[in-house]
């Protein structure tokens, strides 16, 4: 039976062939353990089409950095999270539905690299020596040098994706795989690990990561939600937020864009997974997505015809804080 | 040239010594990441690591740096010195200093950087073990240069053979003498042949000359779109580069104080070059990824005699979209 | 001279504006610490400003709005009521203690209520001291 990545080969190199799209936006392997965005423009760049576990970033951010031209078609590899994020553009009448084709990948989760090396260097074995690593079901087969270890998938697939509720792709024209259904509820437990600490704590542990960030915004870059023309963060009139680099600026930046993102985030994790200095912006952006979800009965990125959740409001939006 | 080794052992109570006159060193963060920070217990210094994550121009010419306050007392300037010593710098990081002082020095002479960099004490350790995105040696330099160091530590197993290189290093070495002994003949082998063997692990490798020449006529070649369609236009590249030096200055209210402040700047930000007409001479990615490889390997040494790149390879370990500049530079020398 | 908050007030025109008005017009004291901003509804509050206001210095932020269903643009306040519990949510997350953000629905003839809720919130966050997280400084 063909593997996703050759489905995934033909039909990119079909829909060139036939001229169906100016390009397909996939991914291509550059390493044992490195896989990258890449633009096949012709069939022999189908060849190079990959799809793996390695496949990180959100290629629907593509949609709108891209300088797509007027007209033209493009093809779009999207995992779970990523066709989610295609339907919340959808939603706010970014995208153009006649020109986007999606080729839905289901999806086992996104390695984490430094998990995977966490669990080798207790069986003294070299990352540099992973030739290949594949997931079934719930466990993780890494092929080394000198041989196969089992894993268990939780760990060493980045955390958002353990409880991931939508691995296979929501909206797609065709699916190249077998569907793949959530291993687990969703318990939000890293969101929930913040919420058991006290104010001061809360305060110190954000703080800390506030200091780290060194403004390169890969994170507002990498999302695809993220698609303003101007940020609030560049504008310098009015200056939203200095050009300085300090606690309350960083601060500002990252609560403006989780505050900006509310209902609108699917969780992809790209953002984390680009910041060069760790910091767990997942932990921000997931409290919203669970505060949607148990205050207005919302998740974003399900429903095409769905309004935006700031721009609605209902009779019964809780109020208790208001005197 | 003053060797003398050091007993790994006597490495903590030197460090210790270091921490009084300010020691900026390897440490680890909660997130796993290793920074220069400032050192209050010697025994948290990180010794094994490829690099730092960010470059020593974060010591040395700091991402937000105060050029002056102004309040109705008048303007005031802050004190550049550190007086610090920077421990646990990679050659690499070390060379970077000659074009950031180079471009610090032309015309303007910027003491802010000039006083400040003046201001450390820079004891390099030689990479043993060099990252797998590494490629000093297509520089001409390796992971045993000792540019732009007052000391270079070797790791040759029991002990540190160390490289005493300006007079500061010479009185650092002077005033903690019993940590030192004179390498025997041994040592020097055993020196000779880490060296070696780091080089030989140096996994990547690139035409540098070749590609510099080949620019000037490469300025129109395909390469430039298709190697910029996946970058996402962060700053990652350019923030993490020990030799990106470029900067904003902006002014800024706090209470009755005003601060004129310098800040770093990327050309890969989109309205990096966007004029007050609202035209953008690089109004694309390809502009800007294709400026910035021009800026580093053409431009620099045009003006400056020294190429804007070390070789440290963070720009393509952490870039988010796997841009990779030794493939671009690779394409260029084969064009 | 001992520590005194200083809280910023979004009072939208029509009622909580006009109620602060009444209060003061009824000669009923409260507390001079608030400092107020009029806008039209409190539909226009961005909760950037809040933040805003804690960079430059407020202890606390308050937002007056009008009754649900008394709007005088309708709607206004109910999307400021969504807006402003996931802003109040997300600075507890981060450690900013939620009473630092209040807000109250009080109509243009609530003088009263109006005095009694500026004084129990400068009691509130004299009770928590001065903020100074995400302080610009």
């Amino acid at each position: 039976m063909a593997s996703v990545e050759e489905k995934l080969r033909e039909k990119t190199g079909q829909l060139l062939n036939e001229g169906k799209v100016k390009c397909v936006i996939g991914y291509e392997r550059v390493g044992p353990l490195k896989a990258r965005p890449f633009f096949a423009r012709s069939p022999a760049d189908a060849r190079k089409i990959h799809y793996s576990l390695l496949c990180s970033p959100n290629l629907a951010v593509y949609l709108t950095l891209e300088e797509i031209s007027a007209g033209e078609k493009i093809g779009l590899v999207v995992k779970g999270c990523d066709s989610r994020a295609v339907v919340q553009l959808l939603q706010e009448g970014i995208v153009d539905r006649e020109k986007v084709v999606l080729l839905g990948v289901p999806c086992q989760g996104i390695i984490d690299l430094e998990k995977l090396e966490d669990e080798l260097d207790k069986r003294e074995v070299l990352l540099s020596s992973v030739k290949e690593i594949s997931i079934e079901d719930e466990v993780a087969k890494v092929e080394t040098k000198d041989g196969t270890i089992q894993l268990d998938r939780k760990d060493v697939v980045h955390d958002v994706c353990i409880n991931c509720q939508h691995p296979t792709p929501v909206l797609h024209d065709v699916l190249l795989g077998e569907e793949v259904k959530p291993w687990g509820e969703e318990n939000y437990g890293d969101v929930k690990e913040i919420e058991n600490m006290d104010l001061r704590e809360r305060w110190d542990y954000w703080e800390e990561k506030f200091e780290k960030c060194i403004r390169c915004y890969a994170c507002r870059e990498a999302c695809p939600l993220c698609y303003c023309e101007e940020c609030l963060a560049d504008k310098t009139v009015p200056t939203w937020v200095r050009k300085s680099v300090r606690v309350s600026e960083n601060g500002f930046f990252h609560l403006m864009r989780t505050l900006h993102l509310a209902g609108r985030c699917v969780g992809c994790g790209a953002c984390e997974r680009s910041c060069p200095m760790g910091i767990p912006l997942l932990k921000l952006f997931r409290k919203m997505e669970k505060d949607v979800k148990e205050l207005f009965g919302r998740e974003a990125g399900m429903d095409v015809g769905q309004k935006p959740l700031l721009a609605t409001f209902s009779l019964e939006d809780p109020e208790e804080f208001i005197k | 040239m003053i060797t003398k080794v050091m007993e790994k052992k006597k490495l903590q109570k030197f460090l210790s010594n270091l921490c009084n006159q300010k020691l900026f060193a390897p440490l680890k963060d909660e997130e796993g990441k290793i920074n220069f920070g400032l050192v209050k217990d010697p025994a948290e210094v990180v010794l094994e690591f490829a690099n730092v994550l960010k470059p020593v121009k974060s010591l040395l010419f700091p991402q937000t740096e105060t050029i002056f306050e102004a309040d109705e007392q008048g303007i005031h300037h802050p004190e550049v010195s550190e007086n610090g010593v920077i421990f646990g710098l990679r050659p690499c990081d070390a060379k970077s200093v000659r074009l950031l002082r180079k471009v610090f020095e032309k015309d303007y002479k910027d003491n802010y950087f000039l006083q400040r960099e003046g201001s450390y004490l820079k004891i390099g350790l030689a990479c043993t073990v060099p990252g797998e995105n590494c490629f000093c040696t297509s520089f001409g330099q390796g992971p045993f240069f000792n540019e732009g160091l007052d000391l270079l530590l070797a790791d040759i197993g029991e002990k540190y053979y160390v490289e005493v290189l300006s007079e500061k290093g010479k009185k650092l070495v002077e005033e903690n003498s019993e940590l030192f002994l004179e390498p025997t003949e041994a040592d020097m082998e055993l020196r000779q042949i880490a060296q070696a063997n780091a080089e030989g692990k140096i996994g990547r490798e690139v035409n540098v000359k070749r590609a510099s020449e080949k620019l000037g006529q490469a300025y129109d070649n395909a390469l430039w779109d298709e190697t910029s369609k996946i970058c996402i236009g962060c700053g990652i590249c350019a923030y993490l580069c020990p030799t990106c030096h470029c900067f904003d200055m902006t002014d800024e209210k706090v209470a009755s104080r005003t601060r004129r402040i310098r800040t770093w700047d990327t050309c890969m930000f989109s309205y990096f070059t966007l004029q007050a007409s609202g035209h953008n001479p690089r109004p694309t990615k390809k502009e800007r990824l294709r400026n910035r490889v021009y800026h580093k390997f053409k431009y620099l040494l045009e003006n400056f005699d020294e190429i804007g790149c070390v070789g440290c390879g963070r720009c393509l370990e952490n870039c988010p979209s796997g841009v990779n500049l030794i493939e671009i530079l690779s394409r260029v020398a084969e064009s | 001279m001992s520590w005194e908050p200083r809280i910023v007030g979004f009072l939208c025109n029509w009622c909580s504006y006009a109620a602060a008005d009444l209060t003061g017009t009824s000669r009923l004291t409260y507390p001079s610490n608030l400092r107020i901003i009029r806008v039209m509804c409190s539909g226009r509050v961005n909760p950037l400003w809040v933040l805003r206001c804690f960079q430059q210095g407020a202890d606390g932020v308050f937002v007056g709005g009008c009754h649900p269903g008394e709007c005088h643009y309708r709607e206004g306040n109910y999307f400021n009521r969504r807006r402003l519990k996931l802003l109040r949510n997300l600075l507890e997350y981060i450690g900013i203690n939620p009473k630092r953000l209040q807000a109250a629905w009080v109509s243009a003839s609530e003088g009263g209520k109006f005095a009694e809720v500026v004084k129990n919130m400068v009691e509130e966050i004299k009770a928590l001291g001065p903020m100074e997280k995400l302080r610009r400084e």
